[in-house]
């Protein structure tokens, strides 16, 4: 199913599962779009669940943001109550989980995207009439991602291996040294993209204002049918007020 | 006699006013279908020399530049870096870095389809080279997935689809082993019996075993390697 | 010398392909070998299992006596030096004097009162007297190599694993790393992984091929 299906459809199915993520207020519709966005990247061949394995120590730390910023929402009636103090209200909670399913919601994009290559998702940009250097900036961009996530890792792991238990530092010194992953990786990115720019631009890139493309991509029936399904879905939601 | 492809005249090289010299001096001539072989230690100028010949320097990379680089006899100085990727195709050390595509095909037409060249002739072109590299079964491989000499094949098979008759090589062989490097030399020497004018440049002599002509680059001169590190 | 690093009948496998099958390796404390193999055959892979960065399901490898599995990676990092083979990774800070205290800084066990004089003695060691203050952004390969070893030595481990440590470096700079290895040559084991043949064949005691994810004597 995933080699077959355009990768402009997926763009505009992840733009309407946005698009309603960004708009709605309501927890349950979040959380069924979430649903519906893992069950379609897995049709497409998507890996959500590999990913969210691989990104799970960032996760963590953004999940505990949130939970940290429902505390402190004040509005609402209480839901958690110790020794007499409102320590989380359903307002609070609401906006908790409305912000992880966003969040969900464009991991899911990514994933869905992702499902076809970078060279038919630069075509289908390119397509749609957008300019070729934002697109093949795009597809680079999301190439080396988890090039940068895996190098996160490997300098946080060289830092345990250097001897250092990081859990059993206190919070702040926690916090310095985690901050020293930050030198490395950056300079490795700006290595990396100082390097591809060399290169790119050794193969006469933006040499003239047009390029030609060895591939064409043609919109099939499958592909009418899912943006039909997603824009009416879209609008449905919209019109019967539900979000 | 062979025909110059490309010919380093007097060229004098630094990065800043106060800084000393990276290169003096240095004359180089590349004819077709000859491999250079251009050895040094690490800071030496290697690349540097590269950055002028193939244009970077001082177009892209700003410094202290005298001399005169000719592709074909044409002045470098006046045409455009994006164009002299038609004349000189370089490949660097890490194919990691050059590689930005997940199917070889891609790969190879990416330089072509910049040059605004037409789709059937750039399939034909990529059928070309990846038949002079013997190449032919990986043309639909995930280049991410290849081996390391293969990998570094793919990325100069990227380079040759743009047409050119001068490749330059920088260090393509320090990250690869002994199998990779067999294939990699077997590659480049198909290109030298097609007529393609070859510079190579390594920091281990014996990556250039393969090199018609071997010099040293030391203390910011070029001189003819006569068989005696130092 | 004793049994340091004992691997049985270890398997590891990566998206459903085997990349080592039934690995039996014992090394000595005070060893010096060298695993060599083509691009991908799995060296590096053994070198990040008996690390502890990679997690193994079949098999068992120890360090000491224990089992890796149930080792933290600042456990294992205590014993055994790893020098990656891109040594950008492992190095964290922005000068490399800040770089050389970074373990006096954060660690416990280690005795800062000696810290001046070990550094000033690797820094003549590793010939980066020079570049003490300098920053880590601009260090070359070599340069960057020998900090990070150095670095990893001020942790004073009992063996080093070094991955590709030749790779990028001309004949000066192997010779420079060469003594280096000679001079800590009976103080501490190695594991050398390279595909470098002539650097492997100078300082093993012992060469060890993998190819199709099986050990091949030499």
């Amino acid at each position: 199913m995933n080699n077959t299906i355009d990768p402009r459809t997926k763009l505009f199915l992840v733009l309407c599962i946005s698009t309603i993520g960004l708009i709605s207020r309501d927890v349950l519709i979040l959380f069924s779009i979430t649903i519906v966005g893992i069950i379609i990247s897995k049709i497409f061949g998507g890996n959500f669940f590999v990913l969210i394995k691989k990104i799970k120590k960032l996760l963590y730390v953004f999940f505990f943001i949130i939970i940290i910023q429902s505390i402190f929402t004040r509005q609402g009636n209480p839901v958690i109550v110790i020794g007499g103090f409102e320590i989380v209200t359903d307002l609070g909670l609401n906006r908790a989980l409305g912000y992880m399913f966003r969040v969900l919601i464009i991991i899911i994009s990514g994933v869905i995207i992702s499902t076809s290559s970078e060279r038919n998702t630069i075509q289908g940009i390119v397509q749609l009439g957008l300019p070729y250097e934002f697109a093949f900036m795009t597809a680079v961009g999301i190439k080396f991602l988890p090039l940068l996530i895996e190098e996160f890792k490997d300098t946080y792991m060289a830092i345990q291996l250097r001897g250092i238990n990081i859990m059993k530092l206190p919070i702040w010194e926690r916090f310095k040294i985690t901050s020293y992953i930050f030198i490395p990786v950056v300079a490795s990115a700006l290595n990396k993209a100082k390097k591809l720019s060399i290169s790119v631009e050794s193969r006469a890139f933006r040499a003239y204002d047009r390029r030609t493309s060895i591939t064409s991509l043609k919109l099939k029936y499958k592909d009418y049918l899912i943006i039909l399904i997603s824009l009416t879905t879209a609008f449905a939601l919209i019109y019967l007020k539900w979000i | 006699m062979n025909d110059i492809l490309l010919q380093g005249k007097n060229i004098y090289f630094k990065y800043g006013e106060k800084d000393s010299q990276i290169l003096e001096n240095i004359n180089i001539d590349l004819q077709s279908g000859k491999i250079i072989g251009i050895m040094g230690l690490s800071g030496s100028g290697k690349t540097t020399l590269i950055q002028i010949l193939n244009g970077l320097i001082p177009k892209r990379v700003p410094g202290s530049y005298k001399g005169k680089v000719l592709i074909k006899g044409d002045d470098i100085s006046k045409i455009e870096v994006e164009k002299i990727s038609r004349e000189i195709g370089t490949v660097y050390q890490d194919p990691d870095t050059q590689i930005i595509f997940s199917c070889v095909e891609d790969e190879l037409a990416f330089g072509p389809e910049n040059l605004c060249i037409k789709k059937e002739k750039i399939l034909k072109k990529i059928e070309e080279v990846l038949k002079l590299l013997n190449m032919e079964h990986l043309r639909y491989r995930n280049p991410n997935k290849l081996s390391g000499g293969e990998k570094q094949l793919v990325v100069i098979a990227s380079v040759l689809t743009l047409d050119v008759d001068i490749v330059i090589l920088d260090e393509s062989m320090s990250q690869i082993d002994d199998k990779g490097k067999i294939l990699i030399k077997k590659g480049i020497e198909r290109l030298r019996d097609s007529g393609k004018g070859i510079i190579m440049v390594e920091h281990d002599i014996d990556n250039l075993s393969i090199a018609d002509d071997i010099f040293i680059l030391q203390g910011g001169e070029l001189k003819r390697f006569e068989g005696n590190l130092l | 010398m004793k049994d340091f690093i004992v691997i049985k009948g270890l398997d590891f496998y990566l998206d459903s392909k085997a990349i080592l099958k039934n690995i039996n390796l014992t090394i000595d404390s005070r060893q010096f070998i060298s695993i060599r193999g083509a691009n991908g055959c799995g060296k590096t892979t053994l070198s990040k299992l008996i690390m502890g960065i990679y997690p193994y399901r079949k098999g068992s490898i120890k360090i000491e006596d224990r089992e890796v599995s149930e080792m933290s990676l600042s456990e294992i990092g205590r014993k055994i030096g790893y020098l990656f083979q891109n040594p950008e990774k492992q190095i964290f800070t922005s000068t490399v004097l800040e770089e050389l205290s970074f373990i006096y800084k954060y660690r416990e066990d280690i005795d800062k009162s000696r810290k001046e004089k070990e550094i000033d003695e690797i820094l003549d060691t590793f010939d980066i007297r020079n570049l003490k203050n300098k920053s880590t952004f601009f260090l070359s390969q070599g340069e960057k190599q020998r900090v990070a070893l150095a670095s990893v030595l001020l942790n004073k481990p009992k063996y080093l694993i070094l991955d590709e440590p030749t790779t990028g470096l001309d004949y000066k700079r192997k010779k420079m790393l060469s003594e280096i290895l000679d001079k800590y040559k009976n103080k501490i084991g190695v594991l050398l992984i390279s595909h470098d043949y002539n650097f492997v064949k100078k300082h093993s005691q012992k060469i060890i091929s993998l190819e199709g994810g099986c050990i091949v004597y030499e």
